[in-house]
């Protein structure tokens, strides 16, 4: 019997990273990965999900990756996709349908709603016979509505080799990071395809279940935040899968992808002074391995004296520059003083310290009461309050961070802000 | 042998079976007839249209002593049709009244004198005229030996007369031709004054043409060998073929008294009916009845005889007893009522002097604990 | 009155237990509430024994009836039997109702007064509270009424509630249609811990049909049913006072665990498993712990020291976000159940308290910041509660988080639903914590009596009243009700009718 194979990635995000260099090596990391698609001769490869990092990425990573992608159409391999939660827009034209207008790939995610239930249609891969389908990831984990109202019936008694596609997290497989509002439970995807090709979750995962045989993540080829970066630094591999298959899975292996090398090291500066937390950075700075490496240094703890700012980071950070550390950067957000009270935060990252912030802030919501309307009232409730109030401050903390592109004009850019807001408060169309 | 025993021998050898003999009344106003087995008529129950009427009354003693008595007496009567309820159309069901009696000196007797004080000013009309109820302490008709008669004899007299008022009101108001009333007891007249009311009440039946009948519970009727008379039926009846039939027997006197205008039959009104009831019917009427009217008329007392807790006793005098009774825990409440409204009005201190003079027993009751 | 609809008459008795002749013909049930209407508003009254009465001596009635049997005197009967022969009911005053509100009575209704049975509109003063919960309709005997009872949630299941019940009397149903009707309601979230698997409805009508299910139902199962999520606990998230009053260990063997989670944080249970020595613990105890994590959990070392899971519950790679998952979702008014029902015990009373000391924990640190108020109530289902809350088990091993919950829980917002059919085997400190029980029908004397002990209002009068309950009938004694309000709960299956609605199939393209 025939074998096939296909590869299967995620999470690109490319253009993610503000820093040139990061930005530089994630699409490297990704031109990588579809160099060894082609070398391993896959039939076809997988997107699930958050190819770029934004619904209209910056062009420049665009043409980058498109160049590799058209590499793999022009040697026979075909590309199948999905949205993730980053590179779809409800209310505009995303690049991703740009491109698949352009024949460069196809989205699977396709189907009719019959009433309450969806029922999803099969793209069928020519090469190879196997039936491939999916779901689109949605942002705060609006894509479980549809797996809520899929018509499982009709995928499980299709016949064949069959794959599913999916970006969100699996509840049985999360993180302790993702909140209880997000997440699948395994229950509700069909049972007995032969591969459940996911994305969302930024680590490798494989496991089984007793109706689903292989349910896999592949992780991002590089890392989207530092934390995605600390956990490489800690052991975390990044690749992507090649899977074999004829009738049914025979191999699916974990193809590393490394963009390069992190170092990670913690300095705990409590009950230190500023001073003697600048001397042991400094020297840390100067005997950490930097060289062509991705350099995260994190000082954390309570000075007894002295502030954060009396602290010279940019002279650490320029020792390991020029010791020949490809990327620097020094988490000091967990850092803090006696000498003044700052906000109690547990998270590391800028990401959970807005989050965090933002749940605190948010948890003690309540309607002004001099709004007397009802209708007002319960609007403001259903759409503030507690984690969703949450959710939507973080949506749209995001949504304003986005910058200007190169030729865009400013009533473009203020128009494409302000759809983006609607899409994240969906007050557009609202009563 | 112990000593109860003895006494329990000493009957046998007394009370040995003594043959039937005959009827003895001790007043040649009293014919007796010998007793025949061909006397007896056997009874069938009959559903009648006739209307069947039942009269009693009850009465307790408040506040007793020698010279004053004060009694609560209730009369009731109750109707029924065929085994169906009839409720009174003009006539009060029940009536209460308290009874006042109390010693006058008059020379050098003493005189029991009476008054009603009805617990409804309307309901004194019912009651007898207390003219009536006027007795010297030694009349004889309310005397017990050669003692002063007690006070009690002429309240006691007051409720019988009572019933008799009553009963002559049904029989004008409430009762139709060949309808039925039975009193509790028998139609003979016993304490001076009662004959009048008696005869009253037959008048008011023979106008309205109901028919007057008394129904005694007891009996202190002889035969001539000293056995007591409805024994003696009931025996000669169990000797026939009668044991488990319900019968009726007629004739055993001829009355002739002026104070008894009764003919007299005894009846056993339920096969399963361990009792033989002395029966009477207003002489005037029974005498001009037919054989077919007296069994309907006894038919009809027999099939209100069909209670199961008394087979054989016409159910409305259950009735009308129950309902006329009072209870001891209303005696008691009455008690305690009347010595809180004597005191109220300061008399109780002198009452209470009185009281005492017949009340040691009570006493020793309750030291008994009784 | 109305002389059509009167039933009985008042005719002695004393203040809590008064004496009512039934009318002939009128069927005055055990449970009844009747009615007397008085000048300055009317009296409720409960039914709670039944008597004959007769005029006639008992003696006297044990011969008729011989007669009767016997074959003797067979055309005779009882003339006006219905006067005669009557039945007495015995009733006490629940309530004296002043328009619509209501009081403990303190007086006697009137002497030979007539009584009626109750209709809708004389439970006017029953208003919805706030945050309502709904428990079934009034019962009054064995009819029911068309009037809903609602107790203020927040209230009671801050406060415990006790269902107490022996097996057939309806407890699942009632406690479905509760959870039915708060399903929606974002005041509290619940955790329900489901050891016969009835609530969800994997077979047949349950919660999942509820209009809400998919926003505000989770439900946790080890066996998969289409928007079940796969009960898992990594056992990262298995602390060592999770077992504390569940499972049997020794002083030494606790305080193993102890040293074991000081020295390896979350992979202590991993380390136990492969053995790994520890500093001053002796090695016969941590062969002891590391055989009962095995037989416990099912956790075991492979050769190469990796972790391995004989049981798919406890895991070592899934599973991390379930207690995060579940405290987020109680938090956001969710209500949770987990089917334990192919667990032991140990396992269903493990897996609760992992959770529950997290909850405590939030709720503990909410109380301190002043942010408590703002909070859903959250409330915990357990059914067969003596496993954690008797006598014995609180003496062998001393107090577990349910009991903790049950003490103090009431401070911190957070309440249980405890199901049992042995009351007897709770310790009275306990009861007396347990403000609101649902009593349902129970057989044994020794268990009612221990109900009424412990009950919010007077129910010494109801003894009888209890042990004829029959399935789905109950009696809500609370200390949120001005009485013990007698209730029907409906059958679920009927009670969810009202909510079905007609689906409306039109096509719609999705890309």
């Amino acid at each position: 019997m025939k074998m096939y194979k296909f590869a299967h990635l995620s999470d690109c995000h490319i253009g993610v990273w503000r820093d040139e260099k990061l930005r530089e090596l994630n699409l490297q990391a990704f031109e990588k990965a579809i160099d060894t698609c082609i070398k391993e001769k896959v039939d076809f490869i997988l997107i699930c999900g958050d190819l770029f990092d934004a619904n209209i990425p910056d062009l420049y990573q665009v043409k980058r990756a498109v160049e590799k992608l058209r590499l793999a159409k022009q040697n026979g391999i075909n590309i199948y996709l999905i949205y993730g939660s980053h590179d779809y827009s409800p209310n505009t034209i995303s690049m991703i349908d740009v491109l698949e207008s352009a024949g460069l790939f196809k989205k699977v995610s396709q189907g009719e709603f019959v009433g309450d239930e969806l029922q999803l249609e099969f793209t069928e891969d020519q090469k190879t016979w196997a039936k491939i389908t999916g779901l689109p990831g949605r942002k705060i984990g609006l894509e479980r509505e549809y797996f809520q109202a899929l018509d499982l019936e009709s995928l499980e008694q299709a016949k064949g080799f069959k794959i599913f596609l999916f970006h969100s997290p699996i509840t049985e497989l999360k993180t302790r990071f993702v909140p209880e509002t997000q997440g699948v439970p395994i229950s509700l995807f069909p049972r007995r395809f032969n591969y459940y090709a996911g994305g969302n979750i930024h680590k490798m995962v494989r496991e089984e279940f007793a109706d689903h045989a292989v349910v896999a993540y592949s992780g991002p080829l590089f890392g989207t935040d530092f934390r995605d970066l600390e956990d490489m630094a800690k052991g975390e591999k990044r690749g992507f899968f090649i899977v074999e298959f004829d009738k049914a899975i025979k191999n699916a292996r974990f193809v590393e992808i490394k963009a390069c090398d992190v170092v990670y090291q913690e300095l705990d500066g409590t009950k230190k002074t500023a001073k003697q937390v600048e001397d042991e950075l400094l020297k840390l700075a100067n005997s950490v391995d930097a060289e062509e490496k991705i350099v995260l240094l994190r000082v954390f703890g309570t000075l007894s004296s002295g502030r954060p700012v009396d602290i010279d980071f940019g002279k650490a950070r320029l020792i390991l520059t020029e010791r020949g550390a490809a990327y620097a950067n020094i988490n000091r957000y967990a850092l803090s003083t006696e000498e003044k009270i700052e906000l109690k935060v547990k998270g590391e990252s800028k990401r959970e310290i807005e989050e965090r912030i933002l749940v605190e802030k948010m948890s003690g919501f309540k309607v002004d009461p001099s709004i007397k309307d009802e209708k007002v009232r319960r609007f403001l409730e259903e759409r503030l309050s507690s984690e969703k109030g949450t959710e939507l401050a973080k949506n749209l903390l995001n949504a304003l961070k986005t910058e200007q592109k190169e030729g865009e004009t400013k009533t473009d850019f203020h128009s494409r802000v302000l759809r983006s807001i609607l899409e994240v408060t969906r007050l557009e169309g609202s009563e | 042998m112990l000593p109860i025993h003895k006494v329990v021998d000493n009957l046998r050898k007394r009370l040995a079976h003594i043959p039937f003999g005959n009827p003895t009344f001790g007043d040649e106003r009293y014919e007796s007839i010998e007793l025949d087995g061909k006397n007896f008529h056997l009874i069938k129950r009959i559903d009648s249209e006739r209307k069947i009427c039942f009269v009693d009354g009850g009465n307790v003693q408040i506040a007793n002593a020698p010279n004053f008595i004060v009694e609560l007496t209730r009369l009731y009567f109750c109707m029924s049709r065929a085994a169906k309820k009839v409720m009174p159309r003009f006539l009060p069901q029940r009536i209460e009244f308290y009874t006042v009696c109390c010693a006058h000196p008059e020379g050098d007797r003493i005189q029991y004198r009476t008054e009603f004080i009805p617990v409804r000013d309307e309901w004194l009309s019912f009651l007898p005229d207390v003219t009536d109820l006027k007795f010297d302490s030694f009349d004889d008709t309310i005397m017990l030996g050669r003692q002063r008669a007690s006070i009690d004899r002429v309240s006691d007299s007051a409720r019988v007369f009572a019933e008799w008022k009553l009963a002559s009101f049904v029989l004008s108001e409430e009762l139709e031709e060949n309808d039925i009333l039975v009193r509790d007891g028998t139609l003979q007249t016993f304490v001076t004054n009662e004959v009048k009311y008696a005869n009253k009440t037959y008048e008011a039946a023979l106008k309205n043409h109901v028919i007057f009948a008394g129904l005694s519970k007891t009996s202190s009727l002889f035969t001539t060998t000293g056995y007591p008379l409805l024994a003696s039926i009931k025996e000669l009846a169990e000797s026939t073929h009668l044991k488990d039939k319900a019968w009726y027997y007629h004739p055993i006197v001829r009355i002739t008294h002026p104070d008894h205008r009764a003919e007299m039959y005894a009846a056993k009104l339920h096969p399963a009916s361990e009792y033989v009831f002395r029966l009477e019917i207003l002489r005037e009427q029974a005498q001009k009845m037919s054989s077919e009217e007296t069994e309907s008329i006894l038919g009809t007392i027999a099939n209100n005889s069909l209670d199961i807790t008394f087979p054989g006793y016409p159910y409305g005098l259950i009735e009308a007893d129950s309902l006329a009774r009072i209870e001891m825990r209303e005696r008691d409440s009455q008690e305690m009522q009347f010595m809180s409204a004597s005191a109220s009005a300061g008399l109780w201190a002198t009452l209470s002097k009185c009281i005492k003079c017949a009340d040691a027993h009570t006493v020793l009751d309750k030291l008994r604990g009784e | 009155m109305n002389r059509v609809e009167v039933v009985g008459s008042i005719i002695s008795g004393k203040h809590g237990s008064i004496l009512i002749r039934q009318k002939s013909g009128a069927q005055i049930e055990l449970g009844d509430l009747l009615l007397v209407e008085e000048k300055d508003g009317s009296l409720l009254l409960q039914v709670n024994d039944i008597a004959y009465g007769s005029q006639i001596s008992g003696k006297h009635l044990e011969m008729i009836s011989g007669m009767k049997l016997e074959g003797y005197a067979a055309e005779l009967d009882f003339m006006d039997p219905t006067l005669r022969n009557y039945v007495l009911v015995q009733v006490k005053a629940v309530a004296k109702i002043r328009g619509n509100s209501i009081k403990i009575p303190k007086t006697l209704p009137s002497f030979m007064g007539g009584v009626r049975n109750v209709i809708d509109k004389d439970f006017a003063f029953l208003t919805k509270p706030a945050n309502p919960i709904f428990f079934g309709n009034i019962r009054s005997g064995s009819k029911v009424l068309n009037v809903p009872v609602h107790l203020n949630g927040l209230d009671v299941f801050t406060h415990h509630v006790l269902i107490p019940a022996t097996t057939g009397r309806g407890k699942s149903n009632l406690v479905k249609v509760m959870l039915w009707d708060a399903l929606d309601k974002d005041f509290y979230g619940m955790l329900v811990l489901d050891p016969h698997d009835e609530y969800y409805g994997r077979h047949g009508k349950g919660l999942k049909d509820h209009g809400a299910s998919s926003k505000k139902l989770l439900y946790y199962s080890p066996r998969a049913i289409r928007g079940s999520i796969t009960l898992v606990l990594n056992i990262q998230l298995i602390k060592p006072w999770h077992f504390r009053g569940i499972v049997e260990f020794t002083e030494a063997q606790h305080e193993a665990m102890m040293v074991a989670y000081n020295t390896h944080e979350e992979e202590w249970l991993s380390e136990i498993a492969r053995g790994t020595k520890l500093t001053n613990v002796d090695p016969r105890t941590l062969s002891v712990l590391q055989r009962k994590m095995d037989a416990l959990l099912g956790i075991y070392a492979e050769d190469d020291g990796t972790i391995q899971s004989r049981t798919s519950v406890f895991s070592t790679s899934m599973g991390l976000s379930t207690v995060k998952d579940v405290i987020q979702g109680l938090e956001n008014g969710k209500k949770i159940i987990f089917d334990t029902s192919l667990f032991t015990d140990e396992v269903e009373l493990l897996i609760g308290s992992t959770i529950l000391h997290e909850v405590l924990s939030r709720y503990k640190n909410y109380k301190q910041e002043g942010t408590l108020d703002g909070r859903p109530a959250i409330s915990i289902v357990v059914e067969e509660a003596p496993r954690v809350l008797s006598t014995e088990v609180l003496t062998a091993m001393g107090d577990n988080i349910y009991s903790d919950i049950a003490r103090e829980g009431r401070k911190f917002k957070i309440g249980l639903i405890a199901i049992t059919q042995l009351v007897s085997l709770i310790p009275k400190t306990v009861l007396a914590n347990m403000n609101t029980k649902v009593i349902l029908g129970n057989e044994l004397a020794s268990e009612r009596g221990a109900i009424i002990d412990s009950a919010s209002q007077d129910l010494s009068a109801d003894d009888r009243n209890i042990a004829s309950l029959d399935k789905g009938e109950a009696i809500i004694s609370s200390n949120f009700t001005k009485f013990a309000i007698p209730i029907q709960a409906p059958l679920f299956e009927d009670f969810i009718k009202q909510f079905e609605k007609e689906e409306v199939k039109t096509k719609k393209r999705f890309v």
